[in-house]
């Protein structure tokens, strides 16, 4: 691939992604507000709200140092790095084998980032928000990453050319190996990675870092102006991504396919069909969860992640293995 | 061997924090997330409501007393409206007595909805709070039609009630009493006994042992809640509320087991809301006919009361816990001598900061939340002059003047004339 | 893990109305009978007892002794309704208009007769108002009264004859009552 058409398609994929990651903030609290029989706010309400951040002044506390203004540029280069390999209907931008590693990395990267940022901006309840940050990204990316391998590598024995790459979603999909322990094991992993979602947006029962009544927005305690803007940015990123992960995972299947088309209108009409996707996948997982549950202490999420949602992924993962190895024949 | 370095941090909650109602300031010293010490400052909600009260009539401050706070308001009215009766010894007709009773219930079915759903929000379960203030529209809808007004419903006068609750407002109250039974209340027991997320915050955190309730003198819900068999209706034997069968609530009848936890405390305060509506129901059967005012025009009160002497001690069980006002009389003038009132809140704040020790940060807004804090009540301040260490005690007049000097600092160009217009009140000029 | 009880309850909110309403879009709930809302003031039915001012906590009645007659101060009021009930003459009652909110404190809404009412009712009277002027012999010129003139009405320099404007004075006598000289008299016009 020549770098011209790299660089466009990856501009190209950001200003959309970014679009349409605010248009789904708006639709989440207005459909949030419907269930609780409040009016909410417009739909297009976060895109005045980044607007608004963009155009005030940022206030830099007395007590931070110098990683305070890196952070949230960090953050969003490492979302839109994220944007590259994430898929899209079709292929990430810059697939190899093994690319699974690099997103997972990068997710981690940008939980990471914002904790520096927290924690280098001196205030006494960012440093409890970080803690709690980080002590989630410990304990939520293990029994996805779990879940992960082990499809992957069942997917690798039907022969793809790109091993552990997340092009090949596009190329097999789970479900269609059709024996009833894999469909069993596949089902335990999606709700595993429903949970994980959740936990990866933070909302719901795992609300915890930025605990609104509790540390009064926890890292995000000192921002304001243009790097909160840049910070929430990169969250919505990162919204969208994982959960485009999970529906590759899950729903991969297409329709230009059936449509029969071909070049440039396959490639938009997947997109649009894949953003369809994302928002249910999203709406079950964020607006209804939001809705029904209440907050977590930090020791009771990190004792359901390690004590129920663990050993759950094992569930599913022994059952794909024991699928594969052919051991009950 | 070296000594271990302790990282302990000093985090201030309050007096502004999104998770209090109102200001008040903890001042927690954590380790972690283990919270080793609590301190408890008060002193931000001074209104100097006292001072204007020593220049009022008595008619006059039962409208202050009333303002002190929005939720129970009509407590305040009702305590001191008692206090005045039992210095000046006035009887109340026994319709009076009834209708209080009712407006005083209605009061607490309002205050105990408000606070399931403040208690939601600290969870960080919006759901809840939205719903069940949707559910509290009806009682202010029926509040408004008794009494003129959503909050302050001034009902209540020296010797007896303002207004007459007449057969249809006695429909309405019946009508909402069957809608709550059947739609609001099973709801309301499915989420707050039932639900996940509330059992997981709620169960064994910040849990007042009974020994410390009895020696902190926590008050209402947050006694009960412990096991203290505690309630100003029932230990008073006040007004007419003996004759309608009334007893302390425990969560012995709910749940069967007393742990003192904010659980427990919710679902005593989820007992009371059944009790308050059979009360209802019950007083508005035994209501006699008859007069509501002991006296005809209250011109006539006043004079009555410029001849009497001695104090007056009125107590009330407020939604909170037991409301005391106390009245001093001044022979020969219409201003009491003197008038102070001791609010629930201050005591349970105490006890609930005792509490908190040992417990984790996520549990201190809904400690404090599940103890249902009504800071207007609460304050008094003392200043304190740290080169000199001397004490003064801040009267309106001051605050008023450097609120006006610190408003012309910030901004000069502000319009507003801060000079009295209108007549006097009470002989003095404001 | 159990499924929260809400659940039924949030999935069937989504096809409900919202409970709010949009207030300034669309119109106010109604008020219910018996509303306490703003006080309405007849005024020809005051006696001017004064009983009002007596019982009224915010101090929103001011007597005007000539006309024997109360005004109001409507800011100041906090609907508690006491004036209605002691009034011997119903001569106060509450309307359930609510929509008060002005940025000024002496807007005409927040005001039951008005200055200028005053002096028509009082020039109806006895076709004659009160008012002072300073006698020239005797003022002595130090400023007493000027200082003290609610109306800002006495105009002069000190050491000079001082002037009382008849437009401003509303004929309270206070520059009377301070000056040492006796050198303002009450005349009526």
């Amino acid at each position: 691939m020549n770098i011209a058409y790299l660089t466009l398609g990856l501009i190209a994929i950001y200003l959309y992604v970014s679009f349409v990651s605010l248009i789904w903030e708006g639709v989440d609290r207005k459909l949030v507000a419907r269930m609780q029989r409040r009016i909410g706010p417009p739909v297009l309400q976060p895109i005045y709200d980044f607007l608004k951040l963009v155009s005030k002044e940022s206030i830099i506390p007395r007590d931070a140092n110098k990683f305070f203004e890196i952070a949230p540029v960090l953050a969003l280069a490492s979302s839109i790095a994220l944007l590259a390999y994430t898929p899209l209907g079709f292929e990430p931008l810059l697939a190899t084998k093994g690319d699974v590693i690099v997103f997972i990395y990068l997710l981690a990267l940008i939980a990471f980032v914002r904790v520096m940022g927290a924690v280098s901006s001196g205030s006494p309840y960012a440093q409890i928000g970080a803690q709690r940050e980080i002590i989630m990204l410990a304990s939520r990316e293990v029994p996805m990453m779990l879940g992960l391998f082990a499809i992957l590598w069942r997917l690798s024995k039907l022969g793809v050319e790109k091993p552990f790459s997340l092009g090949t979603f596009y190329q097999y999909n789970i479900w269609e190996i059709g024996t009833p322990l894999t469909v069993f094991g596949t089902f335990v992993l999606f709700i595993v990675f429903l949970l994980w979602l959740a936990s990866e947006i933070e909302v719901g029962y795992f609300n915890i870092p930025e605990a609104e009544t509790e540390v009064a927005e926890g890292p995000m305690a000192e921002y304001s102006g243009r790097h909160l803007a840049l910070f929430k940015l990169s969250s919505a990123l990162k919204e969208f991504a994982s959960a485009s992960l999970v529906v590759a995972i899950f729903f991969p299947w297409g329709i230009s396919g059936y449509l029969g088309l071909t070049g440039i209108g396959a490639v938009v009409l997947d997109l649009l069909f894949h953003t369809l996707k994302v928002f249910i996948v999203l709406f079950v997982s964020m607006s209804v969860f939001r809705a029904i549950t209440g907050r977590l202490r930090i020791t009771q999420a990190v004792g359901m992640f390690w004590g129920r949602i663990l050993p759950m992924s094992f569930i599913g993962v022994l059952l794909i293995v024991i699928d594969v190895l052919g051991v009950i024949a | 061997m070296e000594n271990r370095v302790e990282y302990w941090v000093k985090i201030p909650i309050g007096p502004i924090h999104p998770a209090l109602e109102e200001p008040e300031k903890f001042i927690i010293t954590l380790d972690g997330e283990r919270i080793v010490n609590v301190d408890v400052k008060l002193g931000y909600n001074l209104r100097g409501v006292e001072w204007i009260g020593m220049r009022r009539n008595y008619i006059q401050i039962l409208y202050l007393a009333e303002r002190m706070c929005g939720i129970c308001s009509f407590s305040h009215n009702y305590t001191y409206s008692r206090a005045v009766e039992e210095m000046a010894g006035i009887e109340v007709p026994e319709r009076a007595e009834y209708i209080r009773v009712i407006i005083g219930e209605l009061e607490r079915i309002h205050s105990h909805l408000l606070n399931l759903g403040v208690v939601g929000h600290a969870i960080g379960y919006d759901t809840v709070l939205h719903l069940s203030w949707l559910a509290r529209e009806r009682v202010m809808d029926i509040l408004e039609a008794i009494g003129g007004n959503r909050v302050n419903y001034a009902m209540n006068t020296i010797g007896g009630v303002r207004r007459d609750i007449e057969d249809k407002h006695k429909r309405a109250i019946l009508e909402m009493i069957k809608y709550y039974r059947e739609e609001v209340m099973p709801k309301v027991e499915e989420v707050f006994l039932y639900d996940p997320t509330v059992e997981a915050r709620l169960r064994d955190a910040g849990v007042i042992p009974k020994r410390i309730a009895i020696e902190y003198s926590a008050q209402g819900p947050t006694a009960r809640g412990s096991g203290v068999e505690k309630d100003a209706r029932y230990n008073e034997q006040l007004g007419v509320y003996p004759d309608l069968g009334i007893k302390p609530i425990t969560p012995k009848e709910f749940t069967g087991i007393i742990k003192g936890d904010m659980f427990d405390r919710m679902v005593v305060r989820v007992g009371e809301l059944w009790q308050s509506m059979e009360l209802i129901e019950r007083a508005l059967d035994q209501m006699p006919e008859g007069k509501i005012k002991a006296f005809p025009k209250d011109n006539i009160a006043l004079v009555r009361l410029k001849k009497a002497e001695g104090e007056g001690i009125g107590r009330y069980e407020a939604p909170r816990g037991e409301l005391i006002h106390y009245v001093m009389a001044n022979p020969g003038s219409e201003i009491p001598e003197r008038w102070k009132m001791r609010e629930p809140t201050f005591p349970n704040l105490f006890a609930v900061a005792r509490a908190l020790v040992g417990e984790q940060l996520a549990d201190v807004p809904v400690a404090i939340a599940s103890i249902d804090p009504c800071l207007s009540c609460t304050d008094r301040v003392a200043v304190i002059d740290a080169k000199t260490g001397k004490k003064k005690v801040l009267t309106e007049k001051d605050l008023l003047k450097a609120s006006i000097e610190k408003t012309r600092e910030i901004n000069p160009n502000i319009k507003a004339k801060p000079e009295p217009v209108g007549g006097t009140c009470g002989g003095v000029r404001l | 893990m159990k499924i929260p009880p809400t659940l039924s309850v949030v999935l069937k909110n989504i096809f409900k109305k919202p409970a709010t309403n949009p207030f300034p879009k669309s119109d106010p709930i109604p008020t219910p009978e018996g509303f306490r809302g703003k006080l309405v003031y007849h005024v020809d039915k005051c006696i001017g007892c004064k009983l009002c001012i007596t019982v009224c906590p915010a101090g929103v009645f001011e007597y005007v002794p000539e006309l024997k007659k109360v005004t109001l101060w409507l800011g100041r009021c906090v609907f508690c309704q006491q004036c209605v009930d002691v009034c011997p003459v119903n001569a106060l009652e509450m309307s359930n208009e609510f929509l008060l909110a002005t940025y000024d404190k002496y807007d005409d809404n927040l005001r039951w007769l008005k200055n200028e009412e005053i002096e028509e009712m009082l020039a109806k009277q006895g076709g004659k108002t009160k008012k002072y002027r300073v006698i020239p012999e005797k003022c002595k010129g130090c400023t007493l009264c000027a200082r003290n003139c609610p109306q800002n009405a006495i105009e002069g320099s000190p050491g000079k004859v001082h002037k009382i404007d008849p437009n401003k004075c509303v004929g309270c006598g206070i520059c009377a009552t301070v000056c040492r000289f006796g050198a303002i008299e009450e005349y009526e016009e």
